[in-house]
Order: structure tokens, then C-alpha cells, then sequence
């Protein structure tokens, strides 16, 4: 992330706590609706071991779910694609699978799974396969004849030609893919806490709900978003180590090289 | 046909016919017929459509004909030629891979030699086209021409038999494309491989090679073959070698009658 853009994001969270602290303070909403900034961040302090420990819950079953839905949509990609004939029996179900909304079976795989962690990883991974599978399956299709045949001319065939052309050739699409998933799978978790659990950061926003505790609700609404924004941008960081060389980062790299370019 | 005397590349009456998506068949290439001697230049000229790149890619094996046969080495084709150098007309680069990374990927798929020697012959390519220095740097920070140059290293670093050339300088400047023809030619009298290149330029096609093939019409076949008796190294020069530009001429008249004759079609029928 450059700089610039740290700053503006930390503007942005300053200026948006100033306004609620002032507003709380001016309009006096009854607490139970929405307490004052300062109360939460203070609920927040106190209680910052129980708030850490379901977080750690909660981060857990996304990463789980987000792991197995990078190797599980990768792993799909490559078979649609490798295998036309395969393909073609497994575009439905997969489609099917897509299309069956996820919340709407989480109660189901509760059912199924008890109420431990599994249910919610599966959820999370449920949720976050697909944007992995499309992008990674797009990112194979779309290398170009020419390189194609560079790479027969050069008698590499199979395995070796994914290794070699066609995963680095899909890696920016698959990060794409990525950058979507990894948000989804922790809606995946949270929604299976919802549906019943004895512990994460789902769990506690409906006990905070049951209990009307509003610190408690907005700590862990703000847990939830510091940890989505943790994910995000570990992945984002993760993608510039990966591919330095993808054509996104050539701009902000060119600002810092003038005159690398030559005739 | 003049034949050489002792060809190392024969095409036997190729035909390439493929099926449009509406079903229609439509051929590419018609009775194709030449001998190619080992370690000559041969350039293909012809209007778009005539099926230039079809046939390359049949010479290379990466494509099999409808009909008819390319006997290289003594051997039928049936699949990629196995000493087979590649330059298309985009310079095609892997575009994770550096420089030098991109030249070595010849040789390190085609498992020749150990990393530090294909580092030490990639190096040295790089070198004489001038980009030496250039190796640790990504595609995306060279130029166009700069990117078909290290194209034209990747293409010749593992000392092919066949290099087969796409119109590998179409989409370059005149500026660009002049001192690149001099690199080719210079590495191409080094290495001496089979060259095979398409071009739509005949001044290039004269500059280059030692025989012109002209093809036309749809299906394309072979409508004259020129032989260029211009000694080396001619360094590119068509502006100052009158020479050159009396072929060049010859080429012309071959290739616009059938220009003319195209576009009659087309008026007749559009």
C-alpha cells in the first residue's frame, strides 16, 4: 500500500471517530442504540483478552476455509481446464453449487457438522471457492496462442506447461480471485457463529444482541473490521511478493524510477 | 524449380484446408512445393490471407497439413520439430521472468547444459544485440524493439537447425527495425541455422534472405521463387544498394499483378 493511501485511510478513520464521539455526545442517543466512542474503546481495553481469544476463534475457521478454498479452487480450475471432456459433466454442479445460496444451508451444515469448528469452515470455504475457481480457471484459459505454441516449439508439454506457463500466466487472476475470497470466508465464519456456537466473534455479537450490550456489539463489529482489513491487506501484500512483475505495480514502481526506460 | 542441391527441408504438396464455424471448408494452402537447402535464408512474401503463417507453422510441425508431406533431416514431421527456434511477431515474452530468464527458458526446458552455462550463452547473445546489462531487468521495462531482440536471443540460443520467423519485425518502426535486420543477419551468418521468415515487405524479404518464395492467392501456393545474388553481409542497406532494389523490383512486379487481380475479385464481388 503506498503511502498516500495509509494517510488517507487514517484520515478517514480519524475524521469518522470524531464525528461519533461528537455526535454521541450532542444528540445523547440512548447507549443501548449507540454508546459513545470513548465507552467502546474502553469496553474494548478492559475486556481485550476474552475479545482476542474469540477472535482467534473466528480467524481460525476463515483462514481454513479461505486455504482450502485456494487449493480446492485451483486444484477444480486445473481439472475444467485440462480435461474438456470432464469439464463438461462438472460445470453444472459446480454451477449448482454456486447458485445454492450458502447462508441458506448454514443451518443444515450445523446440522451436518455439529457445532465445532468444522460447519464454520466449511461455510467459509463454501463461500469463498468460487470467486477462487472462476478466476483461476479464466487465468488458464487466457494465455495466448503464441505462447502456446513458444512452449510446444520448446517440446514442454503437461504438467511442465502448467507448472511453467500457465499458473504464473493465471497467478494475477488468482490473486484477484483472492482479494474477494478472503472477505467472503470470514462472512462464512461469522454466519456460522450466528447459526450456532459457543465461541468466536459471531457468537458474541448475538450474545451482545440477547444481552443488549452495545460496547460490546460495537468492539466486536470493530474487531471484525480490523480483521478484515488485516486479511485484505496481507493478501495484497502477499500478491506484490509474489508477482512484482504484474502490470498493476509498473506505475507506482515508474514514479519512484524515472529514467529507467531508455530508447 | 531451381531445387538445392542436397535440401534438408522438403515440402511435398502440402494442402492445409480447416472448417469455419458455419462449416464451410475453406483452404489455407494449395499444393505446396520446395527444397530448402541447409543453412539458407528463405523468405516468404505474399498479401495477408495467402497462408504465410500456416505454412511455417506446418514446416515447424506445430501444425499437421490436410494433405502432403515436410520431410526435415531426412524424417517426416509429425510433430515440433525438435531443433526448432520460434520468433513471432510480438516478441511473446514470459513477462515473470527477467531477461535473461526469458532466454535460459529455451535451454532450461529443453534441458541443455547446466544453469551457469546457459547463463554464460545467454549473456553472451544479449551482448550482441546490445543489451547487455539489460538481464536482470523485467520485459516491462524495455522498449519494443529491445523486447524482439531479446525474442530473437531466446530464439537462437540453443543453436537451432530450423528458426522459423513470423513476420518478427511487422510491428516494429523503420527506425527499430533496420538495425534489428543487421543483428539477424549477423547472427544468422554466426550460426548459420534454416531460416524460414515471413514478411509482407519485400525490401526486408531482399535485404534478408538468399531466396524469396512469392505466395498467393486463396488458397495460397507459390508463384515465384527468387533467388537474391547479393553477397553478405548486406547490412540491411536497400536505400544505397541498387542491387537489392533491382530484386526488390522483380518481387514487386510478381506480387501487385496479383494485388490487382485480389481486389478485381473484390469489387466484382462486393
Amino acid at each position: 500500500m503506498p503511502a498516500s493511501t495509509a494517510l488517507r485511510v487514517v484520515a478517514f478513520i480519524v475524521v469518522f471517530s470524531m464525528v461519533w464521539e461528537v455526535a454521541t455526545v450532542l444528540l445523547r442517543p440512548p447507549d443501548y442504540l449507540l454508546p459513545p466512542l470513548h465507552s467502546v474503546l474502553a469496553y474494548c481495553f478492559a475486556q481485550w483478552q476474552v475479545m482476542l481469544k474469540h477472535a482467534g476463534v473466528t480467524a481460525h475457521e476463515t483462514l481454513l476455509g479461505f486455504g482450502a478454498a485456494i487449493a480446492g479452487g485451483i486444484a477444480v480450475a486445473f481439472v475444467l481446464d485440462r480435461f474438456p471432456r470432464v469439464a463438461m459433466i462438472l460445470w453444472p454442479s459446480v454451477l449448482f453449487a454456486q447458485i445454492t445460496p450458502k447462508v441458506a444451508i448454514a443451518p443444515l451444515l450445523l446440522l451436518w457438522l455439529g457445532f465445532g469448528i468444522e460447519s464454520k469452515v466449511l461455510i467459509a470455504f463454501l463461500i469463498s471457492f468460487f470467486p477462487i475457481l472462476i478466476n483461476a480457471h479464466a487465468g488458464f484459459q487466457s494465455i495466448d496462442e503464441e505462447t502456446a505454441e513458444l512452449a510446444r516449439s520448446m517440446g514442454v508439454r503437461g504438467l511442465r506447461y502448467f507448472v511453467r506457463f500457465q499458473f504464473p500466466h493465471a497467478l494475477p487472476r488468482i490473486f484477484s480471485g483472492a482479494r474477494i475470497a478472503i472477505n467472503f470466508a470470514l462472512v462464512g465464519a461469522v454466519v456460522g457463529e450466528f447459526v450456532g456456537s459457543d465461541q468466536g466473534l459471531g457468537n458474541l455479537i448475538i450474545l451482545a444482541a440477547r444481552l443488549l450490550n452495545s460496547p460490546l456489539m460495537f468492539s466486536t463489529i470493530i474487531a471484525l473490521m480490523g480483521m478484515g482489513a488485516l486479511f485484505y491487506f496481507s493478501v495484497g501484500m502477499f500478491e506484490r511478493w509474489m508477482i512484482p512483475w504484474h502490470v498493476s505495480y509498473h506505475r507506482t514502481l515508474q514514479a519512484g524510477k524515472i529514467g529507467l526506460q531508455d530508447a | 524449380m531451381t531445387g538445392p542441391a542436397k535440401p534438408i527441408l522438403t515440402i511435398a504438396g502440402v494442402q492445409q484446408r480447416f472448417a469455419t464455424r458455419s462449416g464451410e471448408i475453406v483452404a489455407a494452402l494449395d499444393n505446396i512445393n520446395l527444397e530448402i537447402a541447409a543453412g539458407e535464408f528463405v523468405a516468404f512474401v505474399g498479401i495477408s490471407g495467402c497462408g504465410k503463417t500456416t505454412l511455417l507453422k506446418i514446416v515447424g510441425g506445430l501444425t499437421m497439413p490436410t494433405q502432403g508431406d515436410v520431410i526435415y533431416k531426412g524424417e517426416r514431421v509429425t510433430g515440433p520439430v525438435k531443433d526448432l527456434g520460434i520468433v513471432f511477431q510480438k516478441p511473446v515474452l514470459l513477462e515473470w521472468r527477467t531477461v535473461l530468464a526469458n532466454v535460459t527458458l529455451q535451454t532450461s526446458m529443453r534441458d541443455l547444459g547446466g544453469a551457469a552455462e546457459q547463463r554464460c550463452l545467454a549473456e553472451e547473445l544479449l551482448d550482441r544485440v546490445g543489451l547487455a546489462g539489460y538481464g536482470d531487468r523485467y520485459p516491462w521495462e524495455l522498449s519494443g524493439g529491445q523486447q524482439q531482440r531479446v525474442s530473437l536471443c531466446r530464439a537462437l540460443v540453443h543453436k537451432p537447425g530450423l528458426l522459423l520467423m513470423d513476420e518478427p519485425f511487422g510491428a516494429l518502426d523503420a527506425l527499430t527495425r533496420e538495425p534489428l535486420q543487421r543483428d539477424l543477419e549477423r547472427m544468422w551468418l554466426t550460426q548459420k541455422p534454416t531460416v524460414l521468415f515471413v514478411t509482407h515487405d519485400v525490401g526486408e524479404a531482399v535485404c534478408l534472405a538468399d531466396r524469396v518464395v512469392v505466395l498467393a492467392g486463396k488458397p495460397g501456393s507459390v508463384v515465384a521463387n527468387i533467388r537474391v545474388g547479393v553477397g553478405r553481409a548486406r547490412g540491411a542497406d536497400l536505400l544505397n544498394n541498387p542491387q537489392l532494389q533491382a530484386y526488390a523490383k522483380e518481387v514487386r512486379s510478381v506480387l501487385l499483378p496479383q494485388e490487382a487481380k485480389t481486389g478485381a475479385v473484390l469489387t466484382m464481388t462486393g
